[in-house]
């Protein structure tokens, strides 16, 4: 197997909370707690989780954005902890991300122009003339018009700014995206335009994917693997058509019981809502919400282990 | 017996620095008692500002037209003062956002008060015990406790359930619930929408959920009206819009939605262009150009809606075509 485009190690990232009083303690949050993946170059990672569970977390840290605790991101075989600050420079231009506001995530002041071109400034020697065509030939890559650039972000609707951001991020011809929540600030019918011009640019640059996403019909869409996170843990993953078929680890189940379905009957009861604060130091960090968990499940923590068929799950008593 | 709610032409236009903009057009559905209706739609459709005119918050210079009869009393006639004895007794709202719609100065006991004090003259500390028992009636563990804790203190769906509490303190005969779980995960989002399936079975209260989520709608609603543009496209009996969509833009909605179970990598069936700003409607109908089976005619008048089926209508010149498209 060739080296895979992004991988990440044992990963994992944790964060000091102000203590509850003076002087007292203070606690660590384990926002990813020891996360391995890799993604093959041209191919769709997609990562579920609710909020809390550090999907957001593990995307930043997936491209630089944030320096994880331990554990290592590698792009292209380079370990990005280890790169000099030039180095860093150089390989940003291989990764871009898209965030899931397009209001936000868009500086009002300026023309769409300027900001698609932003992301050149990491490259050296891109010419001025160079960076107007390739902010022409972006804009035209997601169905917006070179004239376009010329207008503020306030003048489009929020499909199309998400087409801006998704411009921007291609601009430097990046091989990974990490998209995070791409469509979930948009309207049913934009949303699909979104993710088919996802899907379109993959199969004209070959880019590859990662989705971080709450939506499971989303990522199912979009991502050939995927993965449940919960409290910083991955607790299955695989092909994502045969993780959703038949979910192996109860979480994944109660997630798909949980996403409301275009049929009018009742859904069935709904699991019990999720603790707050750190999880438990022992066990299972969803026993607590687990509807199988035995005595097991809340002394010893399950590692993620292989099934048939190329999936993975950390549970003691994986659903048949 | 009359319906409990009952809407025809209303018309809401809000003032802007170039006149009057018409965001609400001709809108009619009713509602019996103990009824759930579902009122689906995209931003700007309209949904939200006809949700607030049932409540009397519409913005400030609001122009209402048409008939909004509620329990026997014609809504668009009444003043601030009639408003404030009818809003969070008889008609209750539940916002999308609980940690800004909640007081975060406040106690969540005591915001579940107020109306019990306001509206049903209970003393403060009675109101307090009967706040701790509606806590415990939306499934908060440890109401007592619970009460005395600020809206920080609490989760997004425990916020929530507390925002239903309120909501349902004086014991009301319509809640409009304004993309209730929009905010909240998929697992507390089913929590709180078998909480309101629960307390509906258990009251004679009628519940209108507005929504963007048709997925949402379709297992809560017996009645779905869905929006665009201002205006009510198609409306009638959930299983059968859902099932069988009379209207292009209820089709297109249902078939642009990634659903799980289906092909990954397959083209998305797009609805091309994007909705009509609020406020910039077109003359004709609002989907008009979008549609794939859009005519001349489609754009130079609004849609008269058609019966199709009992109980059921859409604004469309165009349904026979529709129908042998499907």
């Amino acid at each position: 197997m060739s080296e895979p485009l992004l991988q990440l190690i044992d990963l994992a990232k944790t964060y000091r909370l102000a203590s509850e009083r003076p002087f007292g303690p203070k606690k660590l949050l384990r926002a990813v707690d020891g996360v391995s993946l890799a993604i093959a170059a041209g191919r769709s990672f997609g990562i579920v989780g609710e909020s809390g569970s550090g999907k957001s977390t593990l995307a930043r840290c997936a491209i630089a954005l944030e320096k994880p605790t331990s554990g290592e991101a590698r792009l292209i075989g380079q370990p990005l902890g280890k790169t000099s600050r030039r180095e860093l420079r150089a390989l940003r231009a291989h990764m871009q991300m898209i965030f899931q506001d397009p209001y936000g995530s868009l500086d009002p002041r300026q023309k769409v122009a300027r900001i698609i071109a932003e992301p050149l400034a990491v490259l050296d020697g891109v010419s001025r003339s160079e960076g107007a065509k390739r902010v022409a030939e972006s804009l035209e890559a997601v169905g917006l018009s070179a004239a376009d650039g010329r207008k503020y972000p306030h003048e489009f609707s929020g499909g199309q700014r998400q087409r801006i951001a998704i411009a921007r991020a291609l601009i430097t011809r990046p091989k990974l995206v990490v998209a995070d929540e791409p469509v979930s600030a948009l309207d049913v019918s934009v949303q699909a335009q979104v993710l088919n011009l996802m899907m379109d640019l993959q199969q004209s640059a070959g880019v590859t994917y990662l989705l971080i996403s709450h939506d499971l019909a989303v990522v199912e869409h979009v991502c050939e693997e995927i993965a449940v996170i919960y409290r910083g843990r991955f607790v299955e993953t695989g092909p994502t058509e045969k993780l959703l078929a038949a979910p192996a680890h109860p979480y994944t189940r109660a997630l798909l019981d949980a996403a409301p379905k275009l049929k009018t009957e009742r859904p069935p009861a709904a699991a019990p809502e999720a603790p707050s604060g750190p999880a438990p130091s022992a066990g299972c960090a969803y026993a607590e919400r687990c509807l199988f968990a035995q005595e097991r499940c809340r002394a010893e923590t399950p590692m993620l282990r292989p099934l048939a068929d190329g999936r993975q799950a950390a549970c003691h008593f994986p659903l048949e | 017996m009359t319906a409990l709610l009952d809407i025809a032409g209303l018309n809401i236009d809000l003032p802007t620095p170039d006149g009057p903009r018409r965001i609400v057009r001709d809108v009619s559905f009713s509602l019996e008692r103990g009824e759930t209706l579902g009122v689906v739609g995209e931003s700007g459709s309209g949904k939200t500002m006809t949700a607030l005119a049932l409540m009397g918050l519409s913005p400030e210079g609001a122009a209402i037209s048409g008939m909004v009869r509620f329990d026997g009393e014609d809504l668009t006639r009444i003043d601030e003062a009639a408003w404030r004895r009818l809003r969070g007794d008889r008609i209750a709202m539940i916002f999308q956002e609980p940690m800004t719609a909640l007081n975060p100065l406040q106690t969540i006991g005591r915001q579940i008060a107020e109306p019990l004090v306001l509206h049903r003259g209970l003393r403060r500390g009675a109101a307090m015990r009967e706040a701790a028992k509606l806590l415990a009636r939306v499934g908060l563990p440890d109401p007592a406790r619970r009460a005395r804790a600020y809206p920080h203190q609490l989760s997004g769906g425990q916020r929530q359930r507390a925002m239903i509490a309120m909501a349902l303190s004086c014991g009301p005969k319509l809640v409009i619930a304004d993309e209730p779980t929009t905010a909240l995960d998929v697992t507390v989002q089913a929590q709180i929408l078998s909480l309101l399936a629960d307390l509906r079975e258990q009251t004679d209260m009628a519940m209108i959920l507005v929504s963007h989520d048709l997925a949402v709608i379709a297992q809560n609603c017996q009645r779905v009206v869905v929006m665009y543009g201002g205006m009510v496209m198609e409306s009638g009996a959930t299983a059968d819009v859902l099932e069988r969509p009379a209207h292009p833009y209820t089709r297109a909605l249902l078939q642009a939605r990634p659903r799980l179970g289906g092909t990954r990598g397959q083209r998305l069936r797009v609805i091309p262009g994007s909705a009509p700003a609020a406020g910039e409607m077109p003359k004709g109908c609002p989907f008009a150009g979008r549609c794939p089976l859009t005519i001349a005619a489609c754009s130079a008048a609004p849609p008269p809606p058609f019966p199709v089926g009992s109980g059921r209508i859409a604004r469309c010149i165009r349904l026979d075509e529709a129908e042998k498209v499907a």
